[in-house]
């Protein structure tokens, strides 16, 4: 992918740099088509000007040597016109020296060069018997028709003062022109794409770079928010990608918690099942030893048919708390407050106890582990089955009452069944009937500590630390 | 009237004869300066301007107080263009009528002949309407020239003439002194300047002289003509000219293309005429005094005024400051004052030699274009190229 996008912006960067090559190539050549002919015409202008304004100046000097002559009244003076005439080319040739790229020529009637033109190869014959007229501007000469040639007649030296200027220095101008116009296009655009290229690298490449870079990093889970320095789509782009990134974090936080989740449920279900296991086997076991222990003391039809309901109660404790660990979906806790509650009511329902026959309860809210509650569960199953089945007589009315304590502040959890019935005869309480030996083997087995009060009506405490 | 009245009467009488009395009195005498001008005759058209230019000097010296605190009276008298009438006007006034200083007449014969006269006395003069070399051939000392030399009147035009590529020039000259004078430079430069000169005729006033000068020209045509005459002379042959419809390239002549009436008195054969000219009532000419005296000339007299005018109103401008700068009318001293002078005045430099020719004064060429009179050279000077 990053080969790809890296491929991807060059042809787009060299498309760019070829539309503005061809686009500066085709402006220079249509900007000198435009500008060759006003060029052409302000430097033949510039020409044809300077070349007057030599022969302008040099006639102006053989005028101020005439008038010298009137004023001075030698002018029939041959040796003082011989001076003043010497005089004068000495000052056309300092004039000519003052022009660049242009000759002053003097020639006599006598098609003598005064002045030479200088470059040895022009042809002098083109100053030769010239019309004394001075042309109107500037022209060009039949021998080299690129050049320029001007000239004035000063008919008291019979000297024709000619300014000329070859057909290389009269183009030269133009050329030199063309080559700044095409030089200064080409500078513009070279610049245009140097500053072009850093417009592109600062705005749009080193920003996308940036995404990329920061994108690059998302499956290494490297989700930084990237900084949003602008208004554009770049910035917008970068805002997108800080929003997917920290969509991408919030979810992953949630796949994560839910992976740990996950992971936590899994292991419980692990530990579930090997307790479930270790549960079935154990309640099967309980179950078993329960059945055994209640068939040693069969001795009647009436007695089996007891055995069984007692029996079918145990194991609808246990079953209740089966039933409450798979509705709670918590299969290691126990609410003990909720178990206690339903149990009373089934077993109420078992027993089919009267309305003469109140029982009140309690319960504070606490969860306890399954380990301990199974046997909870048979103890209060016990308890109650006792205080339903024997505290009272068909007739009797009476109050079950049922506390349970989450003393949190000591550790302890403490539960209190009373009964205002008979109470516990003194068999009883020396655990002769199976049901109050398993009430103390259970306390035990689950750490807890049993009092049972038979005096008045029968109250039975059991404390188990948390 | 009361006997209580009479001497206040006496004493307002008093004063009013007072005041009457004392400026035509003490040593507050006008300085009396004399001239001749051809207030008639040949020479009437430039004298003319030379008169208004002297009248308009009067006026403007007495309004400022007079020369010295003494105010100026000029005396000019009508010389008729006759040399030998203004020679003994000018005897007369400085001989019998006492005339402290005397201002020039107009055109060199008369020039010469006057100067015979104030030479022998001594008396400085400037020659304000004269420019022929016979005027500085004598050796004289108390004449000065104003105007550039006659010899030298066409040069410009021989100039332009030969840059222009023309050739063949016919010369017609009237037979006095500054015409003479002005053919034979014309001639002379013609030669310099490497110009065929096809022919050099005498001319006069007289139509049938003309008529054969004319023939002459038609008989072998060049491309220009010089003319040195005086205005009947001139008018007559540009008349005859335009008659016959011969138009050569370029035609010059001296003294009438000057005038600002030229253009009205010639038509149409003014069109194109060039003319030597000391100077051009044109504000772009940049003397001292010139914009002011266009000024107060045309105001004064309704006219603007021509280089006659100028040069006249020139001489009063010298004569001025030389009796200023002496302190009295001393002729000699006045004479060594104007002898030494280098200044400017409206027309422009002035400065003579030792024979008293004017070698300061630049000359110019004029033409008529369109209507109007614009000068072609010196370039320095030019108002508008020359067309041929």
């Amino acid at each position: 992918m990053n080969t790809l996008s890296r491929r991807g912006a060059l042809p787009l960067i060299i498309l760019i740099l070829g539309v503005l090559v061809i686009a500066g190539t085709i402006a220079t050549i249509v900007f000198l088509q435009l500008l060759t002919p006003p060029l052409w015409d302000y430097f033949d202008q510039r020409n044809r000007t300077s070349l007057e304004l030599a022969t302008q100046l040099a006639i102006e000097e053989c005028e101020s040597g005439l008038d010298t002559l009137l004023r001075l009244r030698l002018s029939d003076e041959p040796s003082m016109v011989e001076t003043i005439r010497k005089d004068a080319l000495l000052r056309i040739g300092e004039i000519a020296e003052n022009f660049t790229h242009l000759s002053l020529v003097i020639v006599n009637d006598r098609n003598e060069l005064l002045i030479d033109p200088g470059p040895e190869n022009v042809n002098p014959s083109m100053f030769f018997d010239l019309p004394r007229k001075m042309p109107e501007r500037a022209l060009a000469p039949s021998e080299e028709p690129g050049a320029l040639m001007h000239w004035r007649y000063f008919p008291f030296f019979r000297w024709h003062l000619i300014a000329y200027r070859s057909s290389g220095d009269v183009q030269a101008p133009v050329k030199m022109a063309r080559k700044v116009v095409v030089s200064s296009m080409l500078c513009t655009i070279l610049v245009l794409l140097g500053t072009l290229l850093l417009v592109f690298n600062y705005y749009i490449q080193h920003p996308l770079k940036q995404v990329i870079k920061a994108a690059e990093g998302v499956p290494d889970g490297v989700m930084e928010p990237l900084p949003v320095l602008r208004n554009d789509e770049l910035g917008r782009l970068t805002i997108t990608f800080n929003t997917m990134i920290n969509s991408l974090g919030e979810k992953q936080k949630l796949i994560q918690k839910s992976v740990e989740e996950m992971q936590k449920s899994l292991h419980e279900k692990e530990i579930l099942l090997q307790e479930v296991h270790h549960r079935v086997r154990n309640n099967l076991n309980v179950i078993i030893s329960l059945l055994n222990l209640r068939s040693q003391t069969l001795t009647t039809k009436e007695d089996a048919v007891q055995a069984f309901v007692e029996s079918t109660n145990r194991i609808r404790s246990m079953a209740m708390i089966h039933g409450q660990l798979y509705e709670t979906k918590d299969f290691a806790n126990v609410r003990v407050d909720q178990f206690i509650g339903s149990l009373i009511g089934d077993l109420r329902l078992a027993y089919a106890v009267g309305e003469g026959i109140r029982i009140e309860t309690a319960l504070d809210d606490l969860t306890l582990d399954i380990v301990r509650s199974v046997p909870l569960g048979l103890i209060v199953n016990e308890c109650l089955s006792n205080a339903l089945r024997h505290a009272y007589g068909v007739d009797d009315t009476g109050t079950i009452r049922v506390f349970l304590k989450n003393a949190v502040g000591e550790g302890i959890l403490e539960l209190v069944i009373e009964d205002d019935g008979r109470g516990i005869t003194e068999k009883h309480g020396k655990k002769r009937g199976l049901g109050m030996l398993l009430i103390h083997e259970l306390s035990t087995q689950i750490g807890g500590t049993l009092e049972i009060d038979g005096s008045r009506g029968t109250r039975i405490i059991l404390r188990i630390p948390l | 009237m009361t006997a209580r009245s009479f001497p206040l009467i006496a004493i307002l009488f008093g004063l009013t004869i007072s005041v009457l009395i004392v400026p035509l009195s003490g040593n507050d005498t006008a300085i009396r300066v004399g001239a001749t001008l051809s207030l008639t005759g040949d020479y009437a058209e430039p004298s003319e301007m030379m008169y208004r230019a002297y009248r308009l000097w009067e006026s403007q010296i007495n309004s400022r107080g007079g020369l010295l605190g003494r105010r100026v009276e000029l005396i000019i008298r009508d010389d008729r263009s006759d040399p030998f009438i203004a020679a003994e006007e000018y005897r007369k006034m400085i001989d019998d009528e006492g005339i402290e200083l005397v201002l020039s007449p107009y055109s060199t014969p008369i020039t010469a002949a006057v100067s015979e006269i104030t030479e022998k006395r001594s008396m400085p003069m400037i020659a304000a309407g004269a420019s022929g070399d016979i005027l500085w051939d004598r050796g004289f000392d108390y004449l000065f020239g104003m105007y550039s030399m006659a010899h030298s009147y066409f040069i410009g035009f021989i100039d332009l003439f030969a840059r222009e590529g023309l050739n063949g020039i016919s010369i017609f000259y009237e037979d006095n002194a500054f015409n003479r004078d002005a053919a034979a430079g014309s001639l002379e430069w013609a030669v310099k300047m490497g110009v065929d000169v096809l022919g050099s005729r005498i001319i006069s006033s007289d139509s049938a002289v003309i008529a054969d000068a004319v023939a002459a020209y038609t008989a072998r045509p060049g491309d220009g003509i010089i003319i040195c005459a005086y205005p009947d002379a001139a008018y007559g042959i540009l008349a005859q000219l335009e008659e016959k419809g011969v138009r050569p390239r370029a035609v010059a002549i001296t003294i009438i293309p000057v005038h600002p009436d030229f253009s009205l008195k010639a038509g149409s054969a003014a069109e194109g005429v060039f003319g030597p000219s000391q100077w051009e009532p044109m504000e772009r000419i940049p003397f001292p005094g010139t914009r002011e005296f266009i000024r107060d000339f045309t105001a004064y007299t309704g006219k603007a005024p021509s280089y006659h005018a100028g040069s006249a109103y020139s001489a009063c401008q010298i004569i001025s400051q030389a009796v200023t700068a002496v302190g009295r009318v001393d002729r000699q001293a006045i004479r060594n004052y104007i002898s030494d002078l280098d200044t400017v005045t409206v027309i422009g430099h002035f400065k003579n030699d030792r024979q008293g020719r004017q070698v300061g004064h630049t000359p110019l060429l004029i033409q008529w274009q369109n209507g109007r009179k614009e000068i072609v050279y010196p370039r320095s000077m030019k108002t508008a190229d020359p067309v041929f």
